[in-house]
């Protein structure tokens, strides 16, 4: 990975952040156009380093972490800066622009130390699969900062905290409902994920299932969101509950990705 | 020609004082018919609310007119002229300018940032208009000053906090569910503060309002005024699943609304949010149910300090509201100060082509046999003189016009513009 092209996103990312952090305790609305300004630039840097990468792999794409990771920030920060269209949800930027720099960290990190086998990446199915993965985990990433904005507010609400920015956050229903929105999505992929995964299985090993880590973590975490969704739209889990429980499922994800390795 | 302003406000004189002074909307146009009489007064524009009464006027010498106008207004209203004694302010010039302003904007109102003034200022301007007793400069100031208003609001978040009990809740309901076009409210309660609630909800078009009252007949008046649907109080319970936002303010001596009824209408509701405002003493909702998921309870107090905390933070964009102000009052005087030397301008400039041309027929009679070409560049090189001559004068005129030292009358004396 170019070394300048990564500390100069990194950069940028981070100052994004801290722009967002500062339009919360100032409440200037200068400071979020510079602040999206900023994260736009650090996200057409990171189409440029996939770009690259794309350049000089060829054909299976994403086998590696790094590309994978980078793949995800890309999709993130895409999925944000859309989203900026509505002005109160630009503030979400505090909560998604840390997850992007710690996925842009690991994407520079996780070069050497991670790498699928060449006779694993052979498969048609390993890109698929890890395009699935990844994408995955940018919109889980999202559907987890608005949980973390909508847990917030709720509190505020709740116990009569109400500071000068309360006003500027989107509406509590609106953030619910785009929570759910964002992690039926998720949840959908997600899907997507363990099944390309087990085509994956079959042919590389013969199996769908085999015993491997990162299959069981993934199955919990699909079952925990499927929990979630079904008591959303089924039986009304509206509120804090529901949004606590797909906290507790993108937790599940984040060590699936990070925690725990395939058996190889 | 000077603008100044003269009256009492709710900061300078008792209401019992501003009301003996206050004007009827239907006798502005007498008023100002009658003071517009007075001496020296050139234009004029009266401002009268339950806060504030102020004459806007232009003179080329207001202190020569201040007296007679407070003699006038006394007169007028039939009262004693002392009272006006300690509580009248009388600004004129930069002063004047800056009150006006801040009067817009709502810098001066006693709820600091309320809106209702810039309206109340439109009107009076428009029945100074319509009767013709604005002119140039008045016109200008006013539009100016509601410029300044729109501004300040816009780059301000002076109007942004409610601070009133009643919108307060209104403004909590939209950051709770948004819209509140498809939103259902219960209004429990007939009084002085449902009412106004009711007056907010509708102005932020709620979906459907349900109103109940333990005396029906009130709620029918209420509902038929202000476009709701009665329910009967003896079962209004019934509609508590129903209801987005419910909001009491009842006499009711112990609690309407207890926690199993709400765990029940919750439950009907699939868990939908449910906003509970309890504006009544002593208190109709249960507290506790403020800890059922997804509900939101606010009585009076919680309320009382939303609105308590709003009123800081409208004093603190007040600072930045006066740094517009004054940048906009220093913009605006110099615009005057070049305004006023229109005439000036204009009439010396008339004087020296009035000689030019009378020199130049005279020159031309006295030479008969110049052919046109010979005559039109005589003409062309004496108003050349003319405009060369008078250029340094006319632009030191203009800068210095910010000047304290008043040049202006200095060259109407030096060239007996007055006089022509």
């Amino acid at each position: 990975m170019n070394p300048i092209l990564f500390f100069t996103s990194m950069s940028l990312y981070f100052t994004g952040g801290i722009l967002y952090l500062l339009q919360i305790i100032f409440i200037r609305s200068q400071l979020s156009k510079y602040a999206f300004r900023v994260t736009a630039i650090a996200w057409l840097l990171s189409t440029v380093m996939l770009g690259v990468f794309f350049f000089n792999q060829g054909y299976p794409f994403l086998v590696n972490e790094s590309s994978s990771y980078l793949f995800s920030t890309w999709v993130i920060t895409l999925l944000f800066l859309i989203l900026n269209y509505k002005p109160q949800l630009q503030l979400i930027g505090v909560f998604v622009l840390p997850l992007v720099c710690i996925f842009h960290l690991l994407a520079f990190f996780s070069e050497e130390s991670y790498q699928v086998s060449l006779a694993l990446s052979a498969s048609p199915w390993a890109s698929i699969h890890f395009t699935f993965s990844f994408l995955t985990l940018a919109i889980l990433s999202l559907s987890f900062a608005l949980a973390i904005m909508f847990i917030i507010e709720e509190f505020q609400l709740k116990y009569k905290v109400l500071p000068k920015i309360f006003l500027k956050l989107p509406n509590l229903e609106f953030l619910e409902k785009i929570h759910a929105r964002a992690l039926s999505t998720g949840f959908i992929l997600l899907s997507g994920v363990i099944i390309t995964g087990a085509a994956w299985a079959k042919s590389v090993r013969g199996l769908y299932f085999f015993d491997d880590a990162r299959q069981l973590w993934a199955v919990c975490a699909w079952l925990v969101y499927a929990l979630f969704l079904h008591g959303r739209f089924a039986a009304g889990w509206r509120g804090r509950r529901g949004v606590f429980l797909s906290m507790i499922g993108f937790i599940i994800i984040l060590f699936t990705f990070l925690g725990v390795r395939h058996n190889t | 020609m000077k603008i100044f302003v003269l009256g009492i406000n709710h900061k300078s004189a008792h209401l019992d004082v501003r009301e003996k002074f206050a004007v009827d909307l239907q006798d502005i146009p007498d008023f100002l018919g009658q003071a517009s009489a007075l001496p020296y007064v050139e234009e004029l524009c009266l401002l009268s609310t339950c806060n504030r009464v102020e004459i806007y006027a232009v003179s080329q010498h207001p202190l020569l007119v201040k007296e007679p106008l407070i003699d006038f207004l006394a007169q007028y209203q039939k009262v004693d002229k002392k009272y006006l004694k300690d509580g009248t302010y009388f600004y004129s010039d930069e002063q004047a300018i800056e009150h006006g302003f801040a009067v817009a904007a709502s810098l001066d109102s006693m709820v600091l940032g309320e809106s209702q003034i810039l309206g109340q200022m439109k009107t009076a301007y428009q029945i100074a208009l319509s009767n013709g007793h604005t002119g140039k400069i008045l016109n200008k100031f006013f539009h100016q000053a509601f410029f300044v208003a729109k501004k300040i609001r816009s780059e301000t978040e002076i109007g942004h906090y409610p601070v009133s009990i009643s919108y307060a809740a209104v403004v909590l309901a939209k950051q709770i569910f948004g819209d509140l076009h498809s939103k259902k409210a219960l209004i429990i309660g007939a009084g002085k503060m449902s009412k106004l609630a009711i007056k907010h909800f509708n102005n932020s078009k709620v979906g459907k309002l349900y109103i109940t009252n333990r005396t029906e007949s009130r709620a029918i008046d209420l509902a038929e005024k202000l476009q709701g649907e009665v329910i009967p109080f003896k079962n209004f319970k019934q509609w508590l699943s129903d209801a987005d936002i419910i909001l009491t303010s009842t006499n009711s001596p112990h609690y309407l609304i207890e926690l199993n009824d709400i765990q029940e209408a919750i439950k009907k509701r699939k868990n939908q949010a449910m906003f509970l405002i309890d504006l009544a003493v002593p208190r109709d909702i249960a507290p506790e149910i403020n800890h059922v998921s997804n509900v939101f309870l606010y009585d009076i107090d919680d309320l009382g300090d939303v609105v308590a905390a709003n009123r800081q933070e409208r004093s603190r964009e007040a600072k930045a509201a006066f740094k517009i102000l004054q940048q906009e009052t220093t913009a605006f005087k110099n615009t005057l100060k070049q305004f006023e030397l229109v005439p000036t301008l204009s009439s010396l400039s008339k004087k020296f082509e009035n000689i030019c041309e009378f020199e130049l027929q005279k020159t031309l009679q006295k030479l008969p046999d110049l052919n046109a070409e010979e005559k039109a560049a005589i003409a062309h090189m004496a108003q050349s003189i003319v405009k060369k001559v008078l250029h340094d004068p006319m632009v030191t005129l203009k800068e210095e016009s910010q000047e304290a030292v008043d040049y202006q009358l200095l060259v109407r004396k030096l060239f007996r513009l007055d006089e022509m």
